[in-house]
């Protein structure tokens, strides 16, 4: 194809907002489980040691509750803005306590994976969010980390802290049933208090069609260091040292628990019950906000 | 990274022994750590294995290790196979009619300048903690038997 007709293409999808779509998503790369490198989580563990240790002085209970073996799906909420300090925590205590042997394959957004981080996202495990990588990951009995509620919950307003919001995506349900893995909830404390965030910004980002051209259903504002009012969040910004807080729970064999053909509704019902009640146990531990 | 400590027990070295010598018992005075048999492997002598877990920190550190040395009632030693390197050691001397006990970790952290700034501030946590067991320990000889500590 010539340039000329390059050029005229993209002017046609100009018109219409999926041409725009179709070329940001092209220059993502895609992750490959092989990406994946244990000896470069363990050349990252002091480093997120310290952070999580003296940073956010975090408690991670329940990883004994994780099948040692074999596919797991781990089903959690998410905080923290563009930042996501919940996460880096829990690789680093998944880590330590399976060992960088046992594959942890967290999903997470395109855009996230062609970010400039000072993480090698690909080689610490992450994977483009998707169903295919998803059931790739699991069949190979890997622990897969899914937050349903992606962009949408990581930047729930400060004051929803303690609301598990996954915006109705079932996606996880069927993930776990096509492949048959357990789900093991995954409730996180404190993410939200890494920065003041003040809205998602819904209305602005469809105003912008940035549905359309970057799969972002959000616009973020929050006020955050060093940016003081941070829109959109795509540089990130230094969190607020707040204690983060992570439990697992017991595991959930779906066809065990649901019968053979588990309801997707009641199995969705169920996951973000059981966590809410564990949000609101942790939300009623916690004395002060940012301290914990 | 080496982090040594040494307590006095009122007690001769063939009474320290069988509590150092029972891996099974480290969870009782062994301050932070747990310690668990691995199904199929031996437990007591050269090349038992165990599990453990550490807690440094926020987090837990879990190994499973192997008795390199064991030379009763003068010194044990263990490795790590998996997890994070680590090397471990006790050694009993005589101070007739006292026992000199030493818990000896050597830890290396990989990672360049950030592992050195987590080993140094992982140092006194480390520190903190064989004081503190080496104190359960002297406290457990004091009670009494193994068996006794045991069934405690």
């Amino acid at each position: 194809m010539g340039l000329r007709s390059q050029i005229a293409g993209s002017l046609r999808g100009l018109a219409n907002g999926s041409g725009i779509a179709g070329m940001v998503t092209g220059r993502i790369p895609k992750a490959d489980l092989d990406d994946r490198d244990p000896d470069y989580l363990r050349e990252q563990l002091p480093g997120l040691w310290v952070l999580a240790s003296f940073y956010f002085r975090a408690d991670v209970r329940g990883l004994d509750r994780i099948p040692a073996e074999g596919p797991v799906l781990l089903v959690g909420n998410h905080s923290g803005g563009n930042v996501t300090p919940d996460t880096m925590v829990f690789v680093l205590a998944f880590v330590a306590h399976f060992g960088a042997e046992r594959r942890l394959h967290p999903l997470v957004h395109n855009l996230v994976l062609a970010l400039p981080l000072p993480w090698n996202l690909r080689k610490a495990g992450c994977v483009a969010a998707s169903p295919e990588n998803a059931a790739l990951a699991l069949q190979r009995g890997a622990a897969v980390l899914v937050y349903p509620g992606g962009d949408w919950e990581v930047h729930r307003p400060s004051w929803e802290e303690t609301k598990i919001d996954f915006a109705g995506r079932r996606g996880f349900v069927k993930t776990a049933l096509e492949n048959d893995a357990p789900i093991v909830p995954l409730v996180s404390m404190g993410g939200q208090e890494t920065a003041v965030f003040l809205t998602r910004g819904e209305r602005l980002a469809q105003a912008l069609r940035l549905d359309k051209l970057f799969r972002l259903k959000v616009l973020p504002i929050n006020l955050s260091i060093p940016w003081g009012l941070n829109v959109g969040d795509m540089l990130g910004h230094w969190p607020l040292p707040a204690k983060i807080t992570i439990e697992a729970m017991e595991p959930i064999n779906l066809r065990e628990r649901f019968g053979k053909n588990p309801d997707v509704d009641e199995v969705y019902e169920h996951v973000t019950g059981v966590m809410q009640e564990k949000l609101d146990e942790l939300a009623a531990e916690r004395r002060l906000p940012l301290i914990g | 990274m080496r982090v040594e400590e040494s307590i006095r027990i009122a007690a001769p070295r063939e009474e320290v022994w069988p509590f150092i010598s029972q891996p099974g018992c480290y969870s009782q005075f062994m301050v932070n750590s747990t310690w668990s048999p691995v199904e199929g492997e031996p437990t007591s002598g050269l090349r038992a294995r165990w599990n453990t877990e550490i807690g440094v920190g926020s987090i837990n550190l879990s190994s499973l290790v192997e008795f390199v040395e064991w030379d009763p009632p003068h010194e044990i030693a263990w490795v790590n196979i998996t997890g994070i390197d680590q090397r471990g050691r006790w050694i009993l001397r005589d101070c007739h009619p006292h026992t000199e006990a030493t818990l000896r970790v050597s830890f290396q952290a990989p990672g360049g300048v950030l592992a050195l700034v987590a080993s140094q501030l992982g140092k006194p946590l480390i520190h903190r903690d064989l004081r503190r067991s080496l104190e359960a320990l002297r406290e457990a000889v004091r009670k009494g038997p193994i068996d006794d500590v045991a069934a405690a």
